[in-house]
């Protein structure tokens, strides 16, 4: 029922990317104009210039845990397969058989010394050698065929950071902790919550929305949209209390969600940015009775952090990951065209919870976060009414960009300060405010990729 | 033993069910099911394994008695999502109803279903199996637990319970 990826032909000769930004600050302008969502010479760049040229994530390390485990994602366009090896080391290939390009592997995720293709047999391991091929002996092969690997191809490069995998296509990408940088503050954040880490839990949501995935990752960082976009869920958590009675035992719901709750933001380098709440009721977050443990393991400043701000997190331009109020989520995210979007969500758990805590864990995310939710739901419909709405092409710019630029600071402000990192933006107000300048980090990455793309294809004589 | 007349009873409640989501009969709906009812749609956990423990594993609803539903009801008549306007319309379609197990005042009931979902000039279809739960009380047959098998669980759109 959705329109198939669109495909268009490339822009033949330099775009000129410099249009779609208007990175003005020092006159107290910055703007995005509607083309980047629904110019469909754009969507092949991007593929190109950002997904395919840069670090992307790839997956959770829980999700490939033991030695033989494998997991199939993509790169942009490109089917990945990643597995660990009999010694345990993670791999990541092209999953496509070097015999004639079927899938090597059509499983999303398993446990397998070997991966067999369905078409003629050609075997490889998990350390994606070329360990069987069909009737090599009668094969007739020349000795100048048989000089040729036929191992899989691996992806150039493959990192993680504290369990968080990422990749690329391109060799030459800059290291993957000087690509993170500061947030990796953020991941530490996310993974330090528990003594035995975190994981994914099991169990598929999976789904397409009918926008461009810019949408997806300005929404994760969006503080504005909360009390409208939700209000139902806002209006169905008031009932329930009212229902509890005096028997409610929770959060001030007016205090979570009151136009006084203090708010922040960062926008960091290379695109990454992080959105802020000062949780008023940290005492009913499931980690609060650990809060001891935990300062004395991480120390106050980031078990303050770790507590009393909930922190929703966009590592550009793939991965975003929630811990707020109660619950995290962890958000994957491919584009398939223009105007339509693969998301992969999953419910990101401490190692070893106890069940209870579990149960309560899963019953919010179902309730909030997950694709049948009363959440979750709501911003997809955003998103293809905006989609929709952007088709209007008479109408150039955005003006969604431009709240909290006035009391914005370049650097790091106190809050930068209580974590010691350096952000390009920073930026506090209430959640009346509702900062959008941290989107600029988006759209400033967004910018640099696409010209610093365009100018090694220009380099290599692929531009006419 | 399963009557014929039980069979009938059986397949006017599920159908009864159905009827009242797609015309939006909410309130009828909610008297179906009993106080303590169970909504539950697991997801998948992998291509072949439907989840078997909503503790364990995600799911698409797992919600725990009437008020949770009527919750569920509340958002979608408040006209306050931007997903839900306008609201939807749905069409099920329910065939292979059998009894799969009866005791005293406790029903077992199987079927296949088929949603339309008809929103925004597009069409979604969902598919997959029901189990009923139906237990007898005071002289009628309610819904005490409904698991929602959804097939095709790669998704083109949100969904809400009223879709599956």
């Amino acid at each position: 029922m959705n329109n198939p990826a669109q495909r268009p032909v490339a822009a033949a000769g330099a775009v000129d990317f410099d249009r779609y930004i208007d990175d003005r600050i020092e006159e107290g302008v910055f703007a995005v104009h509607r083309d980047i969502f629904r110019d469909e010479s754009l969507f092949e760049l991007e593929m190109k210039y950002i997904f395919e040229s840069n670090w992307v994530f790839l997956c959770h390390a829980s999700q490939v845990a033991a030695p033989h485990d494998f997991y199939t994602t993509h790169i942009g366009r490109q089917p990945v397969l990643v597995t660990r090896n009999g010694a345990g080391e993670l791999k990541a290939f092209l999953n496509t058989c070097t015999h004639k390009g079927s899938l090597v592997c059509l499983t999303r995720a398993g446990n397998r010394k070997f991966h067999s293709c369905t078409y003629h047999g050609w075997t490889f391991d998990s350390a994606g050698r070329c360990v069987s091929i069909k009737d090599h002996a009668e094969a007739a092969y020349t000795p100048a065929f048989e000089a040729n690997g036929h191992d899989l191809q691996a992806v150039p490069k493959l990192g993680g950071y504290r369990g968080w995998i990422f990749a690329s296509l391109n060799p030459d990408v800059v290291p993957l902790e000087q690509h993170l940088g500061d947030a990796r503050v953020f991941i530490d954040l996310l993974v330090e919550q528990a003594p035995d880490g975190m994981e994914l839990v099991r169990g598929n949501a999976s789904y397409t929305f009918p926008g461009n995935w810019k949408l997806q990752v300005e929404n994760c960082l969006d503080g504005y949209h909360l009390n409208i976009a939700h209000k139902g869920f806002i209006e169905i958590t008031r009932r329930r209390i009212a229902r509890a009675g005096a028997a409610y035992k929770g959060p001030d719901i007016e205090a979570m969600f009151g136009e006084n709750l203090k708010t922040g933001s960062f926008g960091l380098k290379n695109g990454h940015a992080l959105f802020f709440t000062e949780n008023p009721a940290p005492e009913f977050r499931p980690l609060w009775s650990q809060r001891e443990q935990l300062a004395a393991r991480l120390g106050a400043g980031r078990a303050k952090w770790l507590l009393q701000y909930g922190r929703n997190l966009t590592i550009f331009p793939n991965v975003q990951c929630t811990d707020n109020a109660v619950i995290g989520q962890f958000r994957v995210l491919r584009p398939l065209g223009t105007a339509l979007t693969e998301m992969e969500i999953y419910c990101w758990v401490p190692v070893g919870e106890p069940p209870a805590a579990r149960r309560q864990r899963l019953r919010q995310y179902e309730d909030f976060f997950n694709i049948s939710s009363t959440g979750t739901p709501d911003d997809v419909g955003a998103y293809r009414n905006c989609q929709e709405g952007l088709q209007a092409r008479a109408v150039d710019w955005l003006h969604g960009h431009g709240r909290g630029l006035k009391s914005m600071v370049r650097g790091a402000n106190d809050y930068a300060r209580e974590l010691g990192i350096e952000p390009e933006t920073s930026s506090a107000g209430p959640l009346n405010m509702s900062d959008e300048t941290l989107f600029h980090a988006n759209y400033r990455q967004w910018l640099r990729l696409m010209k610093e793309g365009q100018r090694r294809a220009r380099d290599a004589g692929e531009l006419g | 033993m399963v009557t014929p007349d039980l069979h009938m009873a059986a397949a006017a409640v599920v159908f009864r069910e159905a009827d009242c989501l797609d015309r939006w009969r909410w309130q009828d709906w909610l008297d179906l099911y009993t106080d303590d009812c169970v909504f539950w749609c697991p997801a998948w956990v992998d291509e072949e394994t439907l989840g078997d423990d909503p503790d364990r594993y995600v799911s698409f609803f797992y919600l725990a008695g009437r008020a949770a539903l009527g919750d569920r009801v509340y958002r979608v008549e408040s006209g306050l999502t931007p997903f839900v306007t306008p609201l939807p319309r749905t069409c099920h379609v329910i065939s292979n109803l059998h009894v799969t197990a009866a005791d005293d005042g406790r029903l077992e009931v199987s079927s296949h279903w088929q949603t339309s979902t008809y929103h925004r000039r597009v069409t979604a279809q969902l598919f997959g199996f029901y189990d009923h739960t139906l237990v007898e009380d005071d002289g009628r047959w309610r819904i005490a637990r409904k698991k929602i098998t959804l097939l095709n669980d790669h998704l083109d759109l949100p969904i809400d319970f009223n879709q599956v």
